[in-house]
């Protein structure tokens, strides 16, 4: 608390003025002040009789809920796209500010609007950061694997008092640039854009359900690199305890080419009860491919096959080596946390991860955070390499049901973890209350 | 035959009008306008063909345009239309129902059937039964020969129907308040076992009459015999609520305790936010068809229109008893209409009075309580599975085009 003890009186509160660059929602305060004592009644969710009820009605008007964290008292104003230069904290989040302008639906990937980065809000933020006693922190959460920073150029390109937060945790020595776990986390939730805050309800339903028809399942939708090798050896298993099953995602041009050999190989290797078409009769049609339509499906139709889903989590070291793409290591964002691993922890289902370093990713996580842990029952680097073993396990009941203990059991201790710490701890705050508003007079590019 | 649909495309709606036909080509999802972004308007003509019961027909989804063609028959559907303008979110009650018809939607379509005759319909579904200024509105000024679809078996007058099979789909597509998600909900339901109450009667918007039965309830002492209550009851600023909370809030916290006020506003993953008809519906889903093995649900609608208490309850294969006699004489209507076998619910002849304190009896007998059970899991599961096949199989609308000559028949 040093640099605080050297601020008195009015200037700290002057200190943790937050002004949010964004239309206000009672979803996205709790995506980014998480983890503070708040009163919930000033949490609120409308102003006035039209988006009382009306949620397309947005709220236009400024926002403002005091609150606490740790102690210090927090003074947050959501202002839309007005009041840049008013002394105090300033944020601004890529994700919320294209729902804002209405060009995406949802915060996954979409590659149209990569650009406005680079030409609307580096520009802006090196522009509206010069006022003085003004702290910019952008957001730029896209839940993909490539470094950002690099990407945009934002090492020569943004000026270096701007804080950025991001979800990799790659360049820890620049130290403008930040990883911000628990931020991370709630953007799976909060716009509830995808539906993945309904897994965390899921959770109380799913542990019910007694009669899967297979032990293991390895649900493919997009085929490439790992997927496709682990599909070859789960195939080439004798009496295999593990079913693939196969989405129709890559069969609509929405966003990718038309079905190819690989692609029809393994539909016919897999039969047809395993190839999980999006497109059905009246209520069984999960329409287009987006997000949200293919995580509602994934929720009720393929949680339910397996005791056990093998997950393909996002992996850097499965990209820099097998990646398709030809970059630089330090290009490679090192990330390791999609709606993959978190759908399934929100939803307390055990899985078992193609890379291991998945579990060391969540494991680290908790033992930061002081949370103990639990010993995930398997030890591997990449799945592939004891896929047999793991069928042979699956071929004996009592190794079996000792492993699905174990895995339930880390499942379920890092979840409540996980649950526990979003509501007690907010790692962008951890760093905003750190940064000093005051600053030299001149642009630092 | 061909239809003009002035709305703009989704597939959603075209499972909401056109259920139960045979496409002869895939139908679309997405166009170059919505490809990246679901929220976005799909702003182009959208032709499909299809046949249903042995009649080719052609749909154009085609908004505002094509009003002036009289080469086929036109549809427009009152909430659509309002969600399309994002007037409001969703299909349920709210506010600004009604409010146009007067000045501007009335003389429109009045002033389009003008050309169209009698070729031109319009779907008025909005979930509400027996309103006093809707109904007399649209009967009094709407032109005759304009065929208007109704959700209420009430005042079916000139040239109006209710098309059932519309009505069960307005539910579901689109899927404004999430009731789709009930139906694959069942599949996971079904294992609870485990359930904190054999009955629970949830109350959301308080007023006398629920108050009363709460009060009936609770004198049984009964702990299998649940009350809870939503906090939508106090919700701020409401005048449709306000009055009765105010009166009956205190009394009926006394009656049921802290632990069975359902609070919608809870920290972070536990706040259900606004009171928006999806999120009460998400929440009942999670929190409150998984307390009691059976629910007691309060619906108006007697019987002449539904409501989505009963029906995200058949949705979701969840064991309910209505409160009052003949709530489910409507889907008795639809299941007859359609020739299916019509099924007599268990206690249906009792009144709300007679019927708790029956429960109340056999909630103590274990092997009377297992009985009852199994006949009312029985009567759910048979009018999900004869509502799905008629939702399937039949299409209302396409029915009285091709059909039905006598304009004064409900379908």
């Amino acid at each position: 608390m040093g640099f605080l003890s050297k601020q008195i009186g009015e200037v700290i509160m002057e200190k943790f003025k937050i002004y949010v660059h964004h239309k206000y929602s009672y979803e996205r305060f709790w995506y980014f002040f998480h983890g503070v004592d708040v009163d919930i009644n000033d949490v609120i969710t409308h102003t006035n009789r039209k988006n009382m009820f009306n949620k397309f009605s947005p709220i236009n008007e400024n926002v403002n809920i005091k609150c606490k964290y740790n102690g210090v008292e927090l003074d947050i104003t959501f202002v839309g796209n007005d009041k840049h230069s008013l002394k105090g904290h300033h944020i601004i989040d890529y994700s919320i500010d294209l729902y804002d302008r209405n060009l995406v639906s949802d915060r996954g990937f979409n590659s149209r609007i990569r650009k406005i980065v680079d030409e609307e809000y580096i520009p802006l933020l090196n522009n509206v950061s010069k006022s003085k006693e003004t702290k910019y922190h952008f957001f730029y959460i896209d839940w993909e694997g490539h470094n950002p920073y690099y990407e945009h150029n934002m090492d020569v390109g943004l000026t270096k008092d701007i804080n950025i937060y991001v979800d990799e945790q790659n360049d820890v020595n620049i130290k403008h640039k930040h990883f911000v776990f628990t931020n991370i986390f709630m953007s799976f939730l909060y716009p509830n854009t995808l539906g993945l805050r309904e897994y965390y309800f899921f959770a109380d339903i799913l542990k019910y359900k007694n009669d899967y028809t297979h032990k293991m399942n390895f649900p493919i939708r997009r085929i490439y690199g790992h997927k496709l090798r682990l599909y070859r050896k789960i195939i080439e298993l004798k009496n295999s305890n593990i079913n693939i099953t196969h989405s129709s995602f890559h069969e609509t041009p929405q966003y990718s080419g038309a079905p190819n050999k690989i692609r029809n190989k393994i539909k016919d290797k897999i039969t047809e009860k395993n190839y999980i078409e999006k497109r059905g009769y009246g209520i069984d049609d999960w329409g287009g491919e987006w997000n949200d339509n293919n995580l509602s499906e994934f929720l009720w139709k393929l949680f339910g096959i397996a005791e056990v889903n093998i997950i393909p989590e996002y992996d850097f070291q499965e990209s820099v080596q097998h990646g398709t793409y030809d970059i630089p290591m330090y290009k490679h964002g090192l990330s390791n946390i999609t709606e993959k691993s978190v759908s399934h922890i929100l939803a307390n289902k055990p899985f078992i991860p193609t890379s291991y370093n998945t579990i060391v990713f969540y494991d680290s996580i908790l033992t930061t955070n002081g949370y103990p842990l639990v010993d995930y029952p398997l030890k591997y680097e990449s799945l592939e390499d004891i896929i047999d073993n793991i069928n042979e396990i699956a071929n004996d009941d009592i190794r079996w049901n000792e492993l699905v203990i174990g895995l339930k059991k880390w499942v379920d201790n890092t979840r409540n973890g996980i649950l526990h710490l979003i509501d007690n701890k907010n790692d962008f705050l951890e760093i905003l209350l750190k940064a000093n508003t005051t600053k030299k007079n001149k642009n630092l590019l | 035959m061909k239809i003009y649909v002035h709305h703009y495309y989704s597939y959603e709606l075209f499972w909401y009008f056109f259920h139960a036909v045979t496409p002869l080509e895939e139908i679309p999802t997405w166009f170059e306008s919505n490809r990246y972004n679901k929220s976005n308007k799909v702003g182009e003509e959208v032709t499909i063909k299809f046949t249903y019961k042995n009649t080719d027909f052609t749909c154009i989804f085609c908004f505002d345009l094509n009003w002036n063609n009289t080469d086929g028959y036109h549809i427009w559907d009152y909430t659509i239309h309002h969600l399309e303008e994002k007037i409001i979110s969703d299909r349920g009650w709210n506010e600004y129902i009604g409010k146009d018809l007067h000045d501007t939607i009335i003389p429109l379509m009045n002033k389009r059937a003008r050309l169209l005759k009698d070729k031109i319909s319009i779907f008025f579904i909005d979930w509400e039964t027996s309103d006093d200024t809707v109904t007399p509105l649209l009967n009094k000024l709407l032109n005759p020969k304009i065929t208007l679809y109704k959700d209420e078996l009430l005042k079916i007058e000139n040239n109006q129907k209710v098309s059932f099979t519309h009505v069960l789909w307005s539910f579901l597509y689109p899927n404004t308040i999430g009731l789709r998600e009930y139906y694959f909900f069942a599949d996971y339901l079904k294992y609870k076992n485990d359930y904190k109450y054999k009955i629970n009667y949830p109350i959301r918007r308080l007023n006398k009459e629920k108050f009363g039965v709460a009060t009936e309830i609770k004198k049984f002492n009964n702990p299998s015999f649940n009350v809870t209550l939503s906090s939508f009851t106090n919700y701020n600023d409401d005048e449709r609520t306000q009055i009765d909370a105010d009166k009956y809030f205190t009394s009926i916290m006394e009656l049921i305790g802290n632990e069975n006020y359902i609070n919608k506003r809870g920290y972070n993953l536990k706040d259900w936010g606004a009171e928006y008809n999806d999120n009460n519906m998400k929440e009942f889903m999670w929190k409150l068809l998984t307390i009691s093995e059976v629910n007691l649900l309060h619906e108006s609608t007697t019987g002449y229109g539904i409501n989505e208490k009963t029906f995200s309850h058949i949705l979701a294969n969840k064991p309910f008893i209505p409160i009052y006699k003949k709530t489910l004489n409507f889907y008795s209507e639809i299941l007859k209409t359609y020739d299916y076998k019509t099924k007599e619910f268990p206690l249906d002849s009792m009144g709300w009075w007679k019927k708790i304190n029956h429960l109340n009896d056999i909630s103590k007998d274990e092997v009377k309580w297992n009985i009852l059970m199994n006949e009312i899991t029985e009567y759910v599961s048979y009018i999900r599975k004869s509502l799905f096949e008629i939702m399937n199989t039949h299409n209302g609308y396409l029915d009285n085009i091709l059909f039905n000559n006598d304009k004064k028949s409900v379908l």
